[in-house]
């Protein structure tokens, strides 16, 4: 029997039809159906009332563990996470950390609130929440900023506005977050339409992990970027914890 | 025979029409074109082509991605087939004198390179019957000024992904108020981190949530604006 060519490897894959709308509601019936943050967090309410408590990003978990841990602060707040998928719905932040403060505020009206978030996109709705409510956020314009401080970040931008940025969460999760979040995966012909205007990847590390490098290194081949790592630590995240145990 | 052996010639007008708008929604690009020349050979107008099958069915589309069921590369598929139907009948709706709504400059703010949203607003606002000048990404101030004033556009449409790009828009509106133009232009924005209050904060005329809120937008600014001027020159 003869040997079949392979495809070219690079080649659009040619389209083929899949029923419209209605196929798309079809294939969609079997999803998981992610439970609203009342459902998760509302009927059993939050665990230490006595404690302040810290609102963070899914993708800042480990990261402000690891900061109160090593200020020996690991049992001084009470931590409650948004999900990291937000990053991709900058929109839903503020109602979500609106949720959560007002249910943690049920059983202790003055409790103090911290929120993990910087304005991550928000565009000051995140802010009008934390002010009419007496949150204190992060400050800066996301976590790549004060990850990496707001003068060395700025830097960043102007050498290479075309810069995509991961952390070492974003590293982790690139396959998830970004590839299958931003839905590349079923379509990556589109990723010159979507990627077009970058032109490198910048890990910012929070740690020396030669898997996390090995990872964003990896993110970096497939968006077609070049890469360049920029060891950062946890930056002004600590700032922003020693402030809140003080 | 599988759905893509289908004969498109076989189907009759409106199961075509309905066919094109599945086709849409699977970003089917050939398919698009052929079924668009089989409405053209059937007699249809190129204005009911655009209007009857590729705005409808880019319409269904944009609710689709509203609602969070769609992801942007799909819509970006189906808006490159949307494009590749306007491919053929662009010169025609030319030739044929179908209604022209309006026509807009966009652009994306200096310090910004996204241009996804923008380019799904540049397409769709193409499909609905614009005719759009899109000046790419990183504009500063006199790149706008110098679109609109070659251009004459009756739409300004500016776009940010970033918090820290956005305030640049405040800038273009107070560029055109000093030089006395801001009355001149129907300025609407939007990108990710937009809201109303924004909009209003900046001087905009509107915020556009997403491609297809900027297409009602737009709509509708441009029919109250051509109102204003009938009755001014009824006056």
């Amino acid at each position: 029997m003869p040997e079949q060519t392979p495809k070219p490897t690079n080649a659009p894959a040619r389209r083929t039809r899949s029923g419209g709308r209605a196929g798309r509601a079809e294939r969609d019936q079997g999803r998981r159906a992610v439970p609203s943050i009342e459902a998760r967090d509302g009927a059993a309410g939050f665990q230490h009332p006595e404690k302040p408590l810290i609102i963070i990003c899914g993708a800042l978990g480990a990261e402000t563990k690891a900061v109160l841990a090593a200020a020996g602060l690991a049992d001084a707040f009470e931590i409650t996470a948004l999900p990291a998928i937000w990053h991709n719905f900058p929109d839903r932040i503020p109602a979500g950390v609106e949720t959560k403060a007002v249910q943690a505020r049920k059983d202790r009206a003055d409790r103090p609130i911290f929120v993990g978030y910087a304005d991550c996109g928000t565009g000051g709705m995140l802010d009008e929440v934390c002010d009419r409510l007496h949150l204190t956020r992060i400050a800066g314009p996301h976590c790549y900023s004060f990850f990496a401080g707001e003068a060395e970040f700025n830097a960043m931008a102007e050498e290479e506005l075309g810069t995509f940025y991961l952390t070492d969460f974003l590293a982790r999760h690139f396959q998830t977050l970004i590839w299958e979040g931003m839905g590349l995966e079923g379509n990556p012909d589109m990723l010159g339409t979507m990627f077009g205007g970058y032109k490198r990847l910048v890990y910012l590390a929070q740690t020396d992990d030669s898997a996390l490098t090995d990872l964003a290194s990896g993110a970096a081949a497939k968006l077609k970027l070049d890469f360049e790592r920029v060891f950062t630590g946890y930056g002004e995240l600590g700032d922003f914890v020693a402030a809140a145990a003080s | 025979m599988s759905d893509d052996d289908l004969d498109l010639n076989a189907l009759n007008d409106d199961e075509l029409v309905e066919q094109m708008g599945d086709d849409l929604y699977d970003g089917l690009k050939e398919e698009i074109e052929e079924s668009t020349r089989i409405l053209l050979d059937r007699g249809w107008t190129p204005y009911d082509v655009l209007t009857k099958s590729l705005v409808a069915g880019m319409t269904v589309v944009g609710e689709d991605f509203r609602d969070g069921i769609l992801y942007v590369p799909e819509v970006l598929m189906a808006a490159n087939a949307m494009k590749a139907g306007m491919t053929i009948l662009k010169p025609l709706l030319a030739e044929t004198g179908a209604p022209r709504i309006g026509s807009m400059v966009i652009g994306t703010v200096k310090g910004d390179i996204h241009d996804i949203g923008k380019n799904l607003v540049s397409m769709m606002m193409e499909g609905a019957g614009f005719e759009v000048v899109d000046i790419g990404i990183n504009n500063p101030v006199e790149n706008y000024l110098e679109a609109i004033e070659e251009h004459k556009p009756d739409i300004l449409g500016m776009s940010a992904l970033l918090t820290t790009t956005m305030p640049y828009m405040k800038v273009v509106i107070e560029t055109l108020v000093e030089k006395g133009m801001r009355d001149d232009y129907i300025v609407l924005v939007g990108g990710a981190p937009l809201n109303e209050a924004f909009a209003e904060s900046i001087g905009a005329d509107g915020y556009c949530r997403d491609a297809a809120v900027a297409v009602e937008t737009a709509k509708d600014f441009v029919a109250r604006r051509h109102n204003m001027i009938g009755a001014r020159a009824n006056a």
